[in-house]
């Protein structure tokens, strides 16, 4: 049966990233060492905790989709989720991995509660979520992620309140689950 | 440096992207995103008045895109989002395009900016 393990929030930004990058080659800068430091407690966590997976509320910024076709709500279902060039060039660190028999679970499971979203087999995940992972998980990545994309470029956005939903239903989603027995964390 | 208003959440401090900003940038914003194709962005820094007459803009928007008026964009409708790809293609961020709104330098803008962190909670986590 699956479990809740716990849940975090946390900030993002490409010069996140682009820090990172320059960190690894020889020290932080020491305005971002706090940044750094004071995500370690996190990843700790997340070391102890071993999650078998993790579930990504976060936001693309034009980096996927465009406005020609653009959800309010996203769910990736794919083996990988590629890094997508934000106009800099892609950074070189491994790409996330999706599971997606957990992410067609969760999509029955939310749907069926009325949860209507759109299912993307193909996304490229921005900043959103690249720019922290590996602040907080070393890589390579053999925690699989599920993101959630949320519109939060153009009004009207979705309330708060909609987001209650999905964390519910992932809360109901795992007991009922038919499914797969690697579910035991999240 | 112009005086800002940094508690303002209205024009020209703060802009809320509509659905008639959307309507109203949307040229723009499909070429700006046409900029997340590296090939796209050499022939655009090759040629950046050829490459945007491929992409059905007015003479005002072009005008502002090569003047990097970031500000005018986005009071046209770009998203901000979308005008950062420019930004990135000619080797610009986040910062010109604040600087750009607010009226002042790069570096006014990052010495406003300081970043302070007061620190974790005791016994966190």
């Amino acid at each position: 049966m699956g479990q809740i393990v716990g849940g975090f929030g946390i900030s993002h930004s490409p010069s996140m990233g682009t820090e990172f990058d320059r960190g690894m080659a020889g020290g932080f800068d020491p305005r971002w060492q706090l940044w750094f430091d004071g995500l370690q407690p996190v990843k700790a966590w997340l070391a102890k905790v071993r999650p078998d997976h993790i579930v990504i509320i976060y936001n693309d910024h034009l980096n996927h989709f465009t406005f020609d076709a653009y959800p309010t709500f996203a769910l990736g279902v794919a083996e990988h989720f590629p890094q997508a060039d934000e106009g800099w060039g892609p950074r070189k660190i491994p790409e996330l991995r999706g599971d997606p028999a957990f992410g067609w679970h969760m999509c029955e499971q939310l749907v069926s509660q009325e949860f209507d979203l759109t299912v993307c087999q193909q996304m490229r995940v921005d900043h959103g979520i690249y720019s922290w992972m590996p602040y907080v998980v070393d890589a390579p990545w053999s925690i699989p992620v599920l993101p959630l994309a949320v519109n939060m470029l153009r009004f009207p956005l979705p309330s708060p309140r909609r987001l209650q939903i999905p964390s519910t239903s992932s809360r109901g989603a795992l007991p009922r689950g038919t499914s797969p027995q690697h579910l035991r964390r999240y | 440096m112009s005086t800002v208003d940094w508690n303002s959440l209205d024009a020209p401090h703060t802009y809320l992207y509509t659905g008639p900003m959307s309507s109203a940038g949307e040229r723009l914003n499909r070429f700006a995103l046409s900029l997340k194709v590296p090939a796209n962005r050499a022939a655009f820094l090759a040629d950046a008045r050829a490459y945007v007459s491929t992409c059905s803009l007015t003479p005002s928007e072009v005008d502002m895109i090569t003047r990097r008026d970031w500000t005018g964009l986005m009071q046209a409708g770009a998203h901000l989002q979308a005008i950062l790809k420019i930004a990135a293609t000619v080797g610009e961020s986040l910062w010109h395009i604040g600087a750009h709104c607010a009226g002042m330098s790069v570096e006014q803008m990052q010495s406003a900016c300081p970043r302070r962190r007061d620190g974790l909670p005791p016994g966190f986590p």
